[in-house]
């Protein structure tokens, strides 16, 4: 990995006196989206506008290579920071149209040269058609891939995008979500997406790092922050899980669907077992579950089932594979999808 | 560089509040000469019920006019329509004593149309007319002056609803009628009550009008009391009563006007389709629009030309309207300014400016004339203190420059201008702050190239509206007005009292076409700006 | 540095006020409460006569008197007129009078017509009589104002609203030549015989009877001579329907109102007031308000050119002094509002 572009550390913020940044740490690295995972409330959104320049530091601080931006008492001026935002509502001004929108933030270059580059950027967008469209006259769509130009046609070396699919509706947020990824690859830039949503990131995003309360609690790719959560918070924030409590008996710990390795774990410590539907799998001579109910989830089966008389439990399976209420099913856990952490 | 506009918030509120202050401390500190017990053993109970009566029939009519031509121009497409939602504001431009004028000398036993009938030969018809006076007559004018403000929020409400919980209703079993009322209406139900309670507050702070048809409400009652009993301090302290509905009137339009936001909703909304409306449907829906704009502008206004074709031409007309419009231009510009800093600073969040705008809007609260009263307590207090401050007599009496008169003018109109100003910087999003700094702007190209643009509407509305209320103001103008300096509502108002109608026909007909010019503008402008917000 | 700021406050409230004063010519500063278009006339005759420049505010008698109170010794008024006598009463009870010895001016004028201790002097009278259908009334049937209480009066009468600062006079002198009670009595007659509730001017109770909605009705000499006296024929048509009683011979006589005038207290020109009020009883300003305004001269001139006017003069008129009117004006507001008259 290069090394980051961008660096934040230890930044804190209260906002009305509550502290809504308590001390985190971010890198953005050029060529790669990094996607902001966190329940609403984390955090998230602050830590944008203080690297944008729009929100001070009350502690920490904010680098972009060899520059200070933000610090205690010490604040670059957003204007000064030349970082494209791609805003939640989109922040398009009602009284440009959206050539005049993407322009906006070109300056010192004549008049007939910023509308041409601003028409170039819309035209990668597929929108140049719309250049003299005022946003109300825009679709959500538009106006979001409007949003994106003006951010870009000023080719910033960061670029922050603040929950920007989330007022659409389901199909068109798959495809823009592509479109935008593969604008800002091409563009080579550092890209920070903001977002709640686990599945945006993961399929967006090279890096995702997990904001809780205000501090990130887990950076990786995908794959690492899925698989190998650092805890169970950070688990929770990728996708369902199921917990089991505990204590660790010969480096297992016992769950209704069979056991745990927990090797790192101290003899008799207790321990939280974190499962998600997919780490059960159906195994010829497993725990025998009785099937209650089955619903599809994605093209896959999710069938509640109880296993050892203790609480029912979610195991997906796959379509082909799949079991009716009613059915008697052998389970096993997988490894690769659970984990075990020290209570 | 940091502008900071609370400052300029306090001036307002301090240009708004100082006159009722002084009004409250002759209240608390004048003589008590019984004239108070006096009043509530005799007339008060009468004030207050026809008080009741003219506000309440104002309310209801106009209520009913301003829903009604609302939802015809929101929802519904005919010929004519969209000349009439702008035109349906004018009748705001036509102030309610000259259309009292005009309406009872239309309608009484004595009038031209009772005159036409009985030369026809309809003695009986033209003894039954009823003649537009007492306290429904005037409730009657007040609905056809003021109805706009309902028709104004209302229709902003109703275009502004998704025509989906219409639909809804319809597909629920509700006919048009029955889904406009359990659909349409409870949504529109806050605009439409902030509506009200101006139109409620202006009817009760009206002084001409009432006198004239014979409707003596309260404010009749303060008048009275200074100046028939000479008691000032007693005519102070009702008021101060006065002042207090307002207030309470006021607070529950602010109320209303945020529940009208909120039930606005947010997300973006399918705007309602128009029901096309054909033959009869549409006839009848152009004639209940046209209906309150005879009523409130048309008619009236014919009868003064007609008046004043048959008397001679008033002299000075032309320096009386000159005055008039240098007068509101002036006022307009600096209730524009103030209630823009007014906005921002609330915008700011300041608790200050908050406080401050709301005490702004205690200006509308008292009649005109006590206000009138108040500034020049005011004025002769800050005199005493210049001639203090200067040594000896400082060389310019406040009162009688024009400076005094946009002092008045500007504490009785603030609240009218920082409303605009309040809602065009409601467009301003924070994050459209954010977006232009992140795209290299600082804070002052934000205010150029993004605030100002978006809030000129709103400023340019407020200073117009403010033109067209002082344009008609008429008790501050007549005292605080300096020598030789008439304007057309004074001239109108002579000529008027000297029981000259058709002389004060040309002033008055000319007070209304300078109003209307800017009224024409604000209406367009409205009715354009909501239409862009009900599709974005 | 105070007094360089003050001095830019003065530069700017000079370049906004539109009165620009220079100190050579003589001026002089009229508050008054006329609202007549026809005073604009009188004004200049008087600016050719003397060379005196006429600057003018008009407002509400009230107002005026606040304002004047108000700018206390700053005041630049010099003459206050007000067009009724209970206003003159309280002006000069507000202190805002200079006393000022009118005898040379008062010549022919009746002692009523001036206030005793010389605070003020009226220059134009108006009477307030009453108007009466000469279709339904007899003439025979008026006997005067008192008569009006009558129950034989129920249902015919036009009245304006007891607002109106002629109906106050008029009670007032009721008051004072039959007392309290008699006029508590009177009013409430008088309310009693309502044909409607109170609503509009004079001309509008004057066209009321002449429609046919009453019979009778109190009003002020001059819109009704103004009707007589106008070529419209709606106007004549209603002269004709209406004529005016004066109740010369019964009773107190004809109540009379008056415009008067006196020196403010603070007059910055005071020998130009004094002029000013010279002219108002002057012939030449005395004939202009009997044809133009139809308003009664004080001074017994007799040159103008209105038969009407000259009529009405002639008939008796109350003695009592004005400013008497003024003493009873806030007991006779009582009364009304007691009375059930609106």
């Amino acid at each position: 990995m290069s090394t980051p572009l961008l660096s934040v550390r230890g930044a804190q913020r209260a906002l009305a006196g509550n502290p809504v940044l308590r001390g985190a740490d971010l890198d953005l690295t050029s060529g790669r989206v990094t996607a902001l995972l966190g329940p609403s409330g984390s955090g998230k959104s602050t830590l944008l506008r203080a690297i944008a320049g729009l929100e001070r530091l009350d502690a920490g601080e904010i680098r972009s290579g060899d520059a200070l931006w933000s610090a205690r008492g010490q604040h670059l001026a957003p204007e000064l920071r030349r970082v494209g935002v791609v805003f939640q509502d989109f922040a398009l001004f009602p009284h440009l149209t959206a050539a005049e929108n993407v322009a906006f933030g070109l300056r010192g270059i004549p008049k007939p040269e910023r509308r041409e580059r601003a028409i170039t950027q819309l035209e990668r967008a597929e929108l140049a058609h719309r250049a003299d469209a005022y946003p109300h006259e825009l679709s959500g769509g538009e106006q979001q891939r409007v949003a994106l130009a003006r951010a870009l046609v000023f080719r910033p070396d960061i670029v922050l995008l603040d929950e920007p699919f989330s007022g659409l509706d389901r199909r068109l947020r798959a495809q823009l979500r592509t479109e935008t990824v593969a604008a800002l690859r091409a563009a080579g830039l550092a890209a920070l997406l903001v977002t709640h949503d686990a599945e945006e990131a993961m399929e967006a995003a090279d890096d995702i790092a997990l904001m809780a309360d205000g501090v990130i609690v887990q950076t990786g790719t995908p794959e690492e922050v899925y698989l190998k959560p650092a805890s169970l918070l950070a688990a929770r924030l990728l996708g369902d899980v199921q917990t089991w409590s505990g204590k660790v008996e010969s480096g297992l710990v016992q769950t209704p669907l069979g056991p745990a390795s927990a090797a790192e774990l101290s003899e008799g410590h207790a321990a939280t077992v974190l499962i998600r539907p997919e780490g059960v799998d159906r195994v010829a001579g497993g725990i025998p579950a009785s099937v209650l109910s089955k619903r599809l989830h994605g093209g896959r089966a999710r069938l509640l089932v109880q296993a050892g008389g203790e609480g029912s439990w979610t195991v997906e399976t796959p379509l082909a594979n799949s079991a009716e209420p009613g059915q008697t099913i052998e389970l096993g856990l997988n490894p690769m999808f659970t984990r075990v952490f020290p209570d | 560089m940091k502008v900071d506009p609370v400052p300029l918030a306090g001036l307002a509120a301090l240009a708004a509040a100082t006159p009722l202050v002084a009004v409250a401390v002759l209240a608390a500190t004048g003589p008590l000469d019984g004239y108070l017990a006096h009043i509530a053993r005799t007339r008060l109970g009468d004030y207050l019920l026809t008080s009741a009566i003219v506000s309440l029939t104002a309310a209801i009519l106009s209520g009913l006019i301003g829903v009604t031509t609302a939802w015809l121009v929101a929802r519904c497409e005919f010929a004519g329509r969209s000349t009439l939602q702008w035109a349906l504001a004018l009748p705001l431009a036509v102030p309610a004593y000259v259309a009292a004028y005009a309406w009872l000398d239309l309608s009484q036993a004595a009038g031209p149309v009772a005159a036409m009938l009985r030369d026809a030969g309809f003695d009986g018809v033209a003894a039954a007319l009823p003649a537009i006076r007492g306290p429904f007559g005037a409730g009657l004018i007040f609905a056809v002056t003021l109805y706009p403000y309902i028709y104004l929020l209302a229709r902003e409400a109703f275009s502004g609803q998704s025509a989906d919980t219409y639909d809804a209703a319809r597909t629920l079993g509700h006919g048009p009628v029955s889904a406009f009322l359990k659909a349409a209406l409870p949504m529109a139900r806050p605009a439409i009550a902030a509506g009200m309670a101006l139109v409620v507050m202006e009817s009760l702070a009206d002084y001409g009008a009432v006198s004239h048809l014979g409707a003596p409400t309260l404010t009749v009652g303060i008048v009275r009391a200074w100046a028939g009993a000479g008691a000032l301090a007693d005519a102070a302290r009702l008021a101060i009563v006065l002042a207090a509905i307002a207030l309470l009137l006021f607070s529950l339009e602010r109320a209303q006007r945020r529940r009208a936001r909120s039930s606005a909703g947010s997300g973006r909304r399918k705007p309602p389709r128009r029901i096309r409306l054909a033959g009869w449907a549409a006839a009848g829906a152009m004639a209940v629009c046209l209906f309150p704009l005879l009523a409130g502008l048309v008619l009236p206004m014919a009868r003064m030309v007609w008046l004043a074709f048959e008397a001679e031409l008033a002299r000075g007309l032309f320096a009386a309207f000159r005055h008039s419009a240098i007068l509101a231009s002036l006022s307009g510009l600096f209730a524009a300014a103030l209630g823009l800093g007014t906005a921002y600073a609330v915008r700011n969040r300041s608790r200050l400016a908050r406080i401050s705008a709301r005490v702004a809007s205690l200006g509308y609260a008292a009649p005109g004339a006590v206000a009138a009263v108040g500034v020049i307590a005011v004025l002769s207090f800050i005199q005493t203190g210049l001639d203090s401050l200067w040594g000896g007599r400082f060389p310019v009496l406040l009162t009688g420059t024009v400076l005094a008169l946009l002092f008045a003018y500007l504490s009785r109109f603030a609240a009218a201008a920082i409303g605009p100003c309040e809602s065009a910087l409601e467009r301003v999003t924070p994050a459209l702050d954010g977006a232009a700094r992140t795209l290299g702007e600082g804070p002052l190209g934000v205010l150029r190239r993004v605030h100002w643009p978006l809030v000129s509407g709103g400023a340019i509305t407020a200073g117009l509206i403010v033109f067209v209320e002082v344009l008609k103001e008429l008790p501050a103008t007549m005292i605080l007005r300096p020598f030789n300096f008439d304007t057309l509502a004074v001239v109108a108002h002579n000529f008027a009292a000297d029981e000259r109608l058709g002389q004060a026909g040309a002033p008055s007909v000319l007070l209304v076409l300078t109003a209307l010019v800017p009224m024409i503008y604000v209406a367009r402008k409205i009715v354009k700006e909501s239409a862009i917000e009900e599709l974005g | 540095m105070i007094k360089r700021m003050l001095c830019l406050g003065v530069l700017s409230a000079v370049a906004l006020s539109a009165c620009g004063q220079s100190g050579e010519e003589r001026v002089v500063n009229v508050y008054t409460a006329r609202h007549y278009s026809s005073d604009d006339f009188v004004y200049a005759n008087f600016t050719e006569a003397t060379g005196i420049e006429v600057n003018v505010i008009s407002a509400g008698g009230d107002l005026l008197i606040e304002r004047v109170r108000a700018d206390g010794d700053r005041s630049p008024a010099d003459v206050i007129v007000t067009v009724d006598a209970a206003r003159l009463y309280r002006a000069e009870q507000a202190g805002l009078f200079a006393p000022t010895d009118f005898s040379q001016l008062a010549g022919t004028l009746p002692a009523n017509m001036m206030d005793p201790q010389g605070h003020w002097i009226a220059f134009a009278g108006r009477a307030r009589v009453i108007a009466y259908s000469t279709e339904r009334v007899d003439p025979s049937e008026l006997s005067g104002y008192e008569d009006l209480a009558d129950p034989r009066w129920e249902g015919r009468l036009c009245m304006r609203s007891s607002d109106n600062a002629y109906n106050q006079s008029l009670l007032a002198s009721i008051i004072a030549h039959r007392g309290e009670d008699f006029a508590e009595s009177w009013a409430t007659g008088v309310a009693n015989n309502l044909a409607r509730p109170p609503s509009g001017g004079d001309t509008d109770q004057i066209t009321a009877i002449a429609a046919g909605e009453c019979d009778a009705a109190l009003v002020n000499h001059y819109y009704y001579a103004r009707l007589a006296r106008s070529e419209n024929p709606d106007d004549q048509a209603v002269a004709t329907a209406v004529d005016l009683f004066f109740p010369g011979d019964s009773e107190f006589g004809t109540h009379v109102n008056v415009s008067g005038a006196g020196i403010a207290a603070n007059a910055p020109h005071p020998a130009e007031a004094r002029e000013f009020i010279a002219y108002m009883l002057s012939d030449d300003a005395q004939q202009a308000f009997a044809e133009l305004t139809n308003e009664f001269p004080v001074t017994g001139f007799d040159g103008y050119d209105n038969a009407l006017v000259r009529d009405y003069v002639s008939i008796r008129q109350d003695s009592i002094n004005l400013g008497e009117l003024g003493e009873h004006t806030e007991t006779a507001q009582r009364i009304f509002d007691r009375s059930g008259w609106p």
